[in-house]
């Protein structure tokens, strides 16, 4: 549109012009108009007058007929203003008798008025209208004068409109046109670029009011400041943008790196793909590390599923999982997804290992809630999966520890431990004969005895996996046997009985295991390994307190043998103060006795070489001369990692066979005894008291009772130092002390820990925790409180010390103020001492973590580990382990040990786990009674306790049933064997010589009496092949046991045959016997003597054994025979030997 | 009055597997192709959902949802498809005949099966 420009001041001249014009004229006409009708009312008024004063002598003149006096009455009303013509009629006639000056029409006013004369005196109603005035008023003056005014009304305007014209214009262009040209000026010549210019002025006088153009000139000045800074810090803006956007990059990526780092931190591979399967950003740091490669813009096809056969189910159902989910809402994800894959392996393109992966997905949505993208979360597993394995490992070798605990526990222990002692001599007796590679018949023959035994022996336990791992060797060693019976061009050579050895090996072991459960279960031992492990555990430990105490300032344990900075401080530590020729002498005597012990033992030869080694380090520095002192110790320090290395592992395997006991009330026991030698203990006077000394004598006796290697070895040594006070010892003592109080509160805590009761744990945990805070303000309350939890609860090691303390009337406060001096802790005892409530974090870490470490470097790492994780128990287990404490092999043992029995032995089968835990306790219980019972004299109250520990026989018989199907299985015979009796019980001893009876008569029928299946059929027999065995108890004290087969019975002419043979009777002789006399010759000892081991089970071995053992028992034995029908052994013998 | 379910499968074990899967709380019939299906259709429009495998003889699941979504009586009935395999193409496809409100893979999930029928349903 196009613009003219225009004066604003024209316009509102123009409006106020013609505004005020049209009010003026508005006015002017309305006040003219006035003007007019008053200017007619006066002529009215006038006329009036006329009337009044001119007309009565009018009226009279006229009466009269007097023309002159009429004419000047004429004149008179002429005169007057405006009238310009005056006329008189006769009111009878139309003529006009007078008339006077101008007659007018228009703009004028006519008035009539009738002339009436009235005689003087006469009435008013005798006037005489004589006639007829009419009078003509001119309305020209008026006229003329409103023209006048009209024109005086113009120029008044005129010049009105004039002035303001100038005037407004003048004003507007002063005061408005001008400042805002000058604005506009000023604003068009503005430069943006430059605003530093002068403010607007518009060059008027200052006045202090401020009128709207000030206030527009301010606002714009503002603004143009305003303009100006922003302006400035845009160019600045604009300059520094690069720097802006790398800092603000930077910001960025910091941010990124953050959610990186958070994403790295956890662990996990996270990321999206589309629907084509590509991979999206953002990717987690992590995610490259498990597939080894960046996977941003891969196809998940060619990274997670690379290892997917494109053939299998697999592979198909994640194709159409990707199919059907994008742009499909949530239940269509939620059914599709079932078929994803949770956990993929994926072999790593660079090692080639394998990595299991836990996967799992989550949809993401579009706005209108469906799926565009599909989110991975990976988790790599492997190493959780490798250390759950390893810890379902550890627990099924743990179920299987379980059944054999209760076989054991069903047996006789001294039985069991008769058996295990006796199995390690077979096993080792095999095994050196085998070593020998025989090849005379004797030889494998002798073998296969001692296997045979063995077996019958695990049989009778039922330690199954003993049994079939030794007939598996029998088996062998008959093939060779027989080759060598067989031909003569056949010589067995080393190869030939590596097979065996191997089995041996194997055997061993497992004989190993089963006598590590007995050890640590049922503390059955093999005295001499026991001994001989015992010296091995206490040569290392002094090794390592001699180096530890008196040569390095710091534990070499827990240092890394690769680490040559320690080395190096050792190094120098050892050349700057070298160790005296005392401190030489002990650790030399001590290698070489630690090299004696591991030499004799069977499991431990091998260690030896380490510590020959050693020994010829220590030589080494003992001779050295002072030039070769650097070679000397640099070789010594390099002994000491690799004797530490090498014998670390040696501790953690099973073999090692600590038992450590888990019976709390001889913990409670140890404890006390605990507290009373810090009781007795001055650390600040160098010397030992009496009552010290024999805190650590009764300590020493109840930690062997406990078989707690740990502290046996503590108290041994004081009582070393005891004897011959040296001042190193100064220094281990009060750490001896501390490890002590450390070791009670890892255990309390260990106990707790397992408690499952939160309640309790929790109100333990506040009470103690109350306790402790106020044991120094106020004795008498925290005793309180202490009293309170005893009397509560009493099952915990610390509660059951307290409660010790209680019962002697000792103050239990004290208990705070020892052990705040003694257990060495973060912070408070409490943390301690009990395990804290409601922590989620499980027991397996710690059980991992003893699994898995390497004890020579790793465990304290991973005990950090574990604190960062928020384990309870690696926290005290790094203060027990403190690196300046000493003693750390045993206190692994022990520790480890524990952490077993606590977590491990106990999380299985909570009956069988009472069943361990108890009977030893019973067994105890019952040997007290017997004693109990043995010295009150009673003869009836003995006997009664006797009965107490006597033997249920046909349970105890029972066990006989698998051997019985075993047997029966390998000489491929069908037996079935019952048993049935009442209930008859036995004492211990007579039962064990009863059994031996029974063994040798079951085999017996098993071997010669049952028939093969065949021949029972050619003999119109049932296949199956029927022993039967019945017990009963008679009333005087005897037993009736009766053994019947139905077999082919035992024939008098075959023994009579056979005892010919052998030259035992003549023919003559034999002649003269009865048919049972006969029979009864298989009891000689001759007879059966003479029977080789050619046949599986050793015929007729121990038939000998059996009457003599029946004998006994002050029984006697009877057989009934008849061929083809069966044998019957009937038995009759007292329950009693003692009676 | 219990709901209509067509159960539509070459298999007679897949049929007899929903069927016990879907219980008593729907009226079920049975037909082992998409032919038959559509026979029954014909006869019977009231069914409130048809689930259906892909791979038949006669007349396969892609045919039929064709010619379902062509007749004007029965393609407002919603049809789950039940298989064993899907590709992209086919669901696209399934996509513009739009009868097909889910799908199911094979081999079926109770718990999500009935889920996935009772939200289809719903």
């Amino acid at each position: 549109m196009e613009t003219k420009d225009t004066s604003i001041a024209n316009k509102i001249i123009f409006i106020i012009v013609f505004s005020s014009l049209i009010v003026a004229v508005i006015g002017t006409s309305i006040s003219l108009n006035r003007d007019f009708e008053k200017y007619k009312k006066d002529i009215q008024t006038r006329f009036l007058d006329i009337e009044k004063s001119l007309l009565p002598p009018l009226s009279s003149a006229l009466y009269s007929e007097d023309t002159g006096q009429i004419k000047n009455g004429i004149n008179g009303i002429l005169k007057m203003p405006d009238i310009v013509y005056v006329e008189i009629r006769n009111p009878d006639e139309e003529e006009i008798a007078y008339k006077n000056g101008k007659p007018q029409e228009e703009n004028s006013i006519h008035k009539e008025i009738k002339v009436e004369y009235l005689e003087p005196g006469a009435d008013e109603e005798d006037k005489e209208h004589i006639a007829d005035l009419k009078i003509t008023a001119s309305l020209e003056g008026a006229t003329r004068k409103i023209k006048e005014q009209i024109i005086v009304f113009a120029l008044i305007q005129g010049s009105q409109f004039l002035i303001i014209t100038i005037l407004i214009f003048y004003i507007f262009t002063r005061m408005v046109s001008r400042p805002l040209a000058i604005m506009a000026t000023y604003a068009e010549n503005l430069d943006l670029d430059d605003l530093s210019s002068g403010n607007l002025d518009l060059g008027r006088k200052n006045s202090n009011k401020r009128d709207e153009l000030d206030k527009v000139v301010g606002s714009f000045n503002k603004m143009k400041d305003n303009l100006k800074i922003s302006h400035e810090k845009l160019k600045d803006y604009a300059e520094n943008l690069e720097e802006k956007v790398k800092m603000a990059t930077r910001e960025i990526e910091e941010e990124k790196n953050k959610v990186g780092n958070l994403l790295n931190n956890m662990k996990q591979a996270i990321f999206s793909v589309d629907g084509k399967g590509h991979i999206i950003p953002p990717v987690s740091d992590y995610a490259s590390e498990v597939f080894g490669e960046n996977i941003i813009n891969k196809n998940i096809y060619d990274i997670l599923y690379r290892d997917v056969d494109p053939k299998s189910e697999l592979y198909a159902n994640i194709n159409t999982v990707f199919a059907l989910i994008f742009g499909e809402d949530i239940i269509q994800f939620e059914i599709a997804e079932y078929y994803l894959p949770e956990r993929m392996l994926v072999v790593d393109q660079k090692t080639g290992d394998r990595r299991a992966l836990k996967v799992s997905n989550a949809p993401l949505w579009d706005e209108d809630e469906l799926l565009t993208h599909l989110m991975y979360v990976i988790e790599d597993v492997t190493e959780k999966e490798k250390l759950e394995l390893e810890i379902e490992e550890k627990k099924k070798s743990n179920e299987k520890n379980i059944s054999i605990i209760t076989e054991m526990a069903n047996s006789d222990l001294e039985e069991v431990r008769f058996f295990l002692n006796n199995a390690a001599k077979l096993v080792e007796d095999s095994m050196s004969l085998a070593k020998m590679v025989p090849k005379e018949k004797m030889v494998l023959e002798e073998i296969f005895r001692a296997l045979h035994t063995l077996k019958g022996n695990a049989r009778v336990f039922k330690f199954d996996s003993i049994s079939s791992l030794t007939h598996l060797t029998e088996d062998k060693v008959t093939t060779i046997k027989n080759k060598i019976e067989d031909g003569e061009e056949f010589i067995p050579t080393r190869t030939t009985y590596n097979p065996i050895i191997d089995d041996l090996y194997s055997l061993n072991q497992e004989v190993n295991e089963y006598s590590s459960l007995a050890k640590k279960v049922f503390r059955i031992e093999n005295e001499f390994e026991k001994r001989v492990m015992n010296d091995v555990e206490n040569y290392i430990t002094d090794i390592d307190n001699i180096i530890d105490q008196r040569i390095i300032s710091q534990s070499v344990f827990f240092k890394s043998k690769e680490s040559k900075k320690e080395k190096r401080k050792f190094f120098d530590e050892i050349v700057n103060n070298p160790p005296s020729k005392d401190t030489i002498q002990d650790l030399h005597r001590v290698t070489h006795s630690l090299k004696g012990a591991l030499r004799s033992h069977s499991s431990l030869k091998d260690l030896s070489e380490y510590a020959h080694m050693f020994e010829q380090s220590i030589d080494g520095i003992d001779q050295m001369k002072s030039e070769d002192i650097d070679d000397f110790t640099a070789n010594f320090v390099e002994a000491i990692f690799e004797l530490k290395s090498s014998l670390g592992p040696f501790f953690t395997r099973k073999e090692s066979n600590r038992y450590t006991s888990i019976f709390l009330e001889e913990w409670i026991a140890v404890f006390e005894i605990i507290y009373n030698l810090t009781l007795n203990y001055d650390e600040k006077k160098e010397e030992i008291t009496p009552q010290f000394s024999e805190s650590v004598d009764s300590l020493f006796r109840e930690a062997e009772r406990l078989n707690c290697a740990l502290i046996v070895k503590m108290c041994r040594d004081m009582k070393n130092f005891i004897k011959k006070p040296k001042p190193y010892i100064w220094k281990i003592i009060p750490t001896i002390v501390s490890d002590l109080w450390t070791f009670m509160a890892l255990l309390s805590k260990m106990e707790f820990s397992k408690h499952s009761v939160d309640e309790d744990l929790n109100r333990i945990y506040n009470n103690f925790k109350s306790a402790e805070e106020i044991f120094e303000e106020s004795k008498v309350k925290a005793e309180q409180i202490l009293y309170t939890e005893i009397s509560k609860h009493q099952g915990f090691l610390i509660l059951g010390l307290l409660s010790n303390l209680q019962r002697k009337k000792l103050p239990l406060a004290d208990f705070f103020v020892v052990a705040k001096k003694w257990v060495r802790t973060g912070g408070k005892l409490v943390d301690a001492f009990i395990y804290p409530p409601n922590t989620t974090v499980g027991s397996h870490h710690i059980v991992g973590a003893f699994a898995n470490a390497d004890f020579s470097k790793g465990l304290p790492d991973k005990f950090k580990e574990l604190i960062n994780n928020g384990d309870p128990i690696a926290e005290s287990l790094l203060y027990f382990f403190q690196e300046d404490s000493f003693y750390t092999y045993l206190k692994l043992i022990d520790v480890s040990q524990l952490v077993d029995s606590f977590y491990l032995l106990q999380e299985d089968g909570e009956d069988q786990v009472i069943k361990v835990r108890t009977w030893p306790v019973v067994l105890k219980n019952l040997d007290k009674l017997e004693e109990l019972a043995e010295k009150c004299g009673d003869d009836s109250i003995r006997r009664a306790v006797k009965k107490l520990k006597d033997i249920p026989v046909v349970p105890a018989l029972s066990k006989f049933k698998s051997m019985v199907n075993e047997i029966a299985d390998r000489l491929s015979k069908d037996v079935e064997f019952n048993i049935q009796g009442t209930n008859v019980t036995m004492d211990k001893d007579s039962f064990n010589t009863l059994q031996d009876a029974i063994v040798h008569i079951l085999r017996n029928s098993l071997d010669h009496g049952i028939e093969d299946p065949s021949d029972r059929k050619k003999a119109g027999k049932k296949s199956e092949g029927n022993i039967f065995l019945s017990c009963e108890e008679r009333e005087d004290d005897f037993i009736n046991l009766v053994i019947k087969d139905d077999g082919k019975g035992i024939n008098p002419e075959i023994i009579s045959k056979k005892a010919i043979e052998k030259g035992i009777y003549t023919e003559d002789q034999i002649s003269k016997l009865s048919e049972k006399e006969i029979i009864e010759i298989i009891f000689q000892p001759s007879f059966s003597q003479k029977e080789s081991v050619d046949e599986l089970s050793g015929r007729g071995i121990g038939m000998d054994v059996v009457k003599k053992n029946i004998e006994s028992l002050q029984g006697t034995i009877e057989i009934k025979s008849k061929v083809g029908e069966g044998t019957e052994f009937i038995l009759n013998f007292k329950s009693n030997k003692v009676g | 009055m219990k709901k209509k379910v067509l159960i539509v499968d070459d298999s007679q074990t897949t049929r007899m597997t929903i069927d016990r899967m879907l219980g008593e709380e729907f009226e079920k019939k049975q037909a082992s192709n998409g032919a038959e299906a559509l026979e029954i259709l014909r006869q019977d429009q009231s069914y409130s959902l048809i689930i259906m495998d892909i791979n038949m003889p006669e007349l396969n699941g892609m045919e039929f949802i064709k010619i379902q979504s062509e007749t004007e009586n029965i393609k407002n009935i919603p049809t789950m498809m039940c298989t064993t395999e899907a590709s992209r193409p086919m669901k696209e496809k399934a996509k513009q005949y739009g009868v097909v409100k889910a799908w199911v893979i094979k081999p079926i999930i109770k718990e999500l099966f009935v889920k996935a029928v009772k939200h289809v349903i719903k």
